[in-house]
C-alpha cells in the first residue's frame, strides 16, 4: 500500500514533467508533413484523414480537453451525448473556417483552447458550485468550446497553401481523421478513467489530478499569449 | 465494484481556491523559467541561462560546405513585360546543385518559382517552392533533383516592367520561355 502510493506520487509528479515539453512544442502539422500537403494536388483522402488522426492522438490540448469532458461522466450514454456535442462544435467551425477563409489568430485561438482546459477542470474541482455558487450548463460549454477547438484545427489546415482543387473532400477527410483519432484516444482514456475511478486512490487523487489538468491548460494558454505578444 | 462518484470526491472552497492557485502558480513559474527561456528568448529571471535552455528555438547557425562538381556561370539579363504578358526562366541544374539568384522588377510581377524533373511530366509534377506577387526576391537554391528549375513571371498591371534577374550558380543551360517562343539563353563563359 505504502509502496503504490509512493509509486502513484512519482508517477504523478513525472508525468506533467514528461508531457509538458511535448504540450509546449508547438502543436503544429510537422514539416514533412506540411510539404506533402502542399504539394497535394486534388483530392488525397487518405494522406487527409491520417493527419487529421495524428493531429489528434497527438494533440495535447484536445486531448486534456476531453480528459476533462470525461472525467465524471459514468454512462457511457453521457460520454457519447458529451462528446458528440464537442464533434459538431468542433467540425463546424473547421468546416466553415477553412472553406469560408475564416482568419483568426492561431495564438489567441490556442490560448483560449489552454483556457477551456482550465475552465474544465475548474467545473470538475467543483469551482462553480461550491466557490461560485452558479453552474453554467455543461453541454452548452462543451458546444461553444467545440467550435474553439475546431477554429484551432481551422488555422493549422490554413497555415498551408492548400489547393483548391479537391479542397472540400480533403477537408472533410482531415475531419473524419480528427473523429477517428478522437474515438482511439477516448477508447484510452476511458479505459484508463474507468480502471481508475474504481480504485480508493481515486477519491484520493481526483482533486489533485484536475489541478494538474488545470496546470496543464494554464501553461499552454501562458505559452500560446506569450507566442502572441512575441510575434507582434 | 462500484465507481466513486463525483460527490464522493468533493472538496472543499478552501481546497478549490488552493488548488487553482497552484496550478496558475505552477503554471506561472514553468512559463517564466524555462518556457519564456527556450522558446521566446526571454529570461526575466536568468534562469534560461543558468539551465542551459535559453534560446534552444532560435534557428541555428550551421556553416556546411557544399562543392560543386559543375562548372559555374554568372549571368545578368534584363527582360521588358508587357501589360499581361509573361515569361520563363529555367536552368538546368543537377540533383544538389545550387543557384544564387537576385531578381529585382520596376513594378510587382507575379511570380512562381518551380522545378521540372527530368523524365517526369511537369503537368503531374513540379513542386513550387515561392509564390506570390513581388518586386524582388533574392537567395539561394539547391536543387532537389535533377531538371530544370526557375521562374515564372507574370505582369498583371497596365504598365510595362522591367525585370532585372542576376544568377550565379553551377548551371549547364538556360532557357527562355514567352508565350509562343523557347529560346536557349547564350552563356557567359564559365569561370
Amino acid at each position: 500500500m505504502k509502496i503504490n502510493r509512493i509509486v502513484f506520487v512519482v508517477a504523478a509528479l513525472l508525468l506533467p514533467g514528461l508531457l509538458l515539453p511535448e504540450m509546449l512544442w508547438a502543436h503544429n502539422i510537422s514539416d514533412n508533413n506540411a510539404q506533402f500537403i502542399e504539394g497535394v494536388e486534388g483530392a488525397a483522402i487518405a494522406p487527409f484523414m491520417y493527419l487529421g488522426a495524428k493531429h489528434m492522438v497527438t494533440g495535447y490540448d484536445h486531448l486534456l480537453f476531453l480528459v476533462g469532458v470525461i472525467f465524471f461522466l459514468y454512462k457511457l450514454r453521457d460520454v457519447v451525448l458529451y462528446v458528440t456535442l464537442f464533434t459538431i462544435g468542433h467540425s463546424v467551425t473547421l468546416l466553415l473556417g477553412v472553406l469560408g477563409g475564416l482568419q483568426v489568430n492561431a495564438y489567441l485561438i490556442d490560448a483560449v483552447i489552454g483556457f477551456s482546459i482550465v475552465y474544465k477542470a475548474f467545473e470538475n474541482m467543483g469551482g462553480f458550485k461550491k466557490l461560485l455558487g452558479v453552474q453554467p450548463n455543461t453541454r452548452i460549454a462543451v458546444l461553444v468550446f467545440g467550435l474553439f477547438h475546431g477554429l484551432g484545427l481551422a488555422t493549422k489546415l490554413q497555415e498551408f497553401s492548400l489547393s483548391k482543387d479537391g479542397l472540400v473532400a480533403n477537408i472533410v477527410s482531415f475531419n473524419i481523421g480528427v473523429e477517428i483519432g478522437q474515438i482511439l484516444a477516448l477508447t484510452a482514456i476511458l479505459l484508463l478513467l474507468w480502471q481508475w475511478r474504481r480504485r480508493p486512490s481515486f477519491v484520493k487523487h481526483a482533486f489533485l489530478a484536475n489541478t494538474l489538468l488545470m496546470t496543464g491548460g494554464f501553461a499552454l494558454a501562458g505559452y500560446q499569449l506569450a507566442g502572441y505578444f512575441a510575434a507582434a | 465494484m462500484n465507481n466513486y462518484t463525483e460527490s464522493e470526491v468533493s472538496a472543499s472552497p478552501r481546497q478549490i481556491v488552493i488548488g487553482s492557485l497552484a496550478a496558475l502558480g505552477v503554471a506561472a513559474v514553468l512559463l517564466v523559467t524555462a518556457v519564456l527561456p527556450a522558446e521566446f528568448n526571454i529570461d526575466p529571471l536568468g534562469t534560461g541561462k543558468l539551465l542551459g535552455i535559453t534560446g534552444m528555438s532560435e534557428a541555428q547557425q550551421v556553416g556546411a560546405l557544399n562543392l560543386q562538381p559543375n562548372a559555374y556561370h554568372q549571368d545578368s539579363y534584363q527582360i521588358v513585360l508587357a501589360p499581361y504578358e509573361s515569361v520563363e526562366y529555367k536552368y538546368r541544374l543537377e540533383e544538389g546543385a545550387t543557384l544564387l539568384f537576385d531578381w529585382r522588377a520596376s513594378g510587382d510581377l507575379v511570380f512562381d518559382m518551380h522545378s521540372e524533373q527530368d523524365g517526369v511530366d511537369p503537368y503531374e509534377y513540379s513542386p513550387s517552392f515561392d509564390q506570390g506577387s513581388d518586386g524582388g526576391v533574392r537567395g539561394s537554391f539547391t536543387a532537389p533533383f535533377s531538371g530544370v528549375h526557375g521562374w515564372f513571371w507574370e505582369n498583371r498591371s497596365s504598365r510595362d516592367v522591367t525585370l532585372e534577374l542576376t544568377t550565379a550558380g553551377f548551371y549547364s543551360a538556360a532557357t527562355e520561355y514567352g508565350q509562343n517562343y523557347q529560346n536557349e539563353k547564350a552563356f557567359s563563359e564559365a569561370k
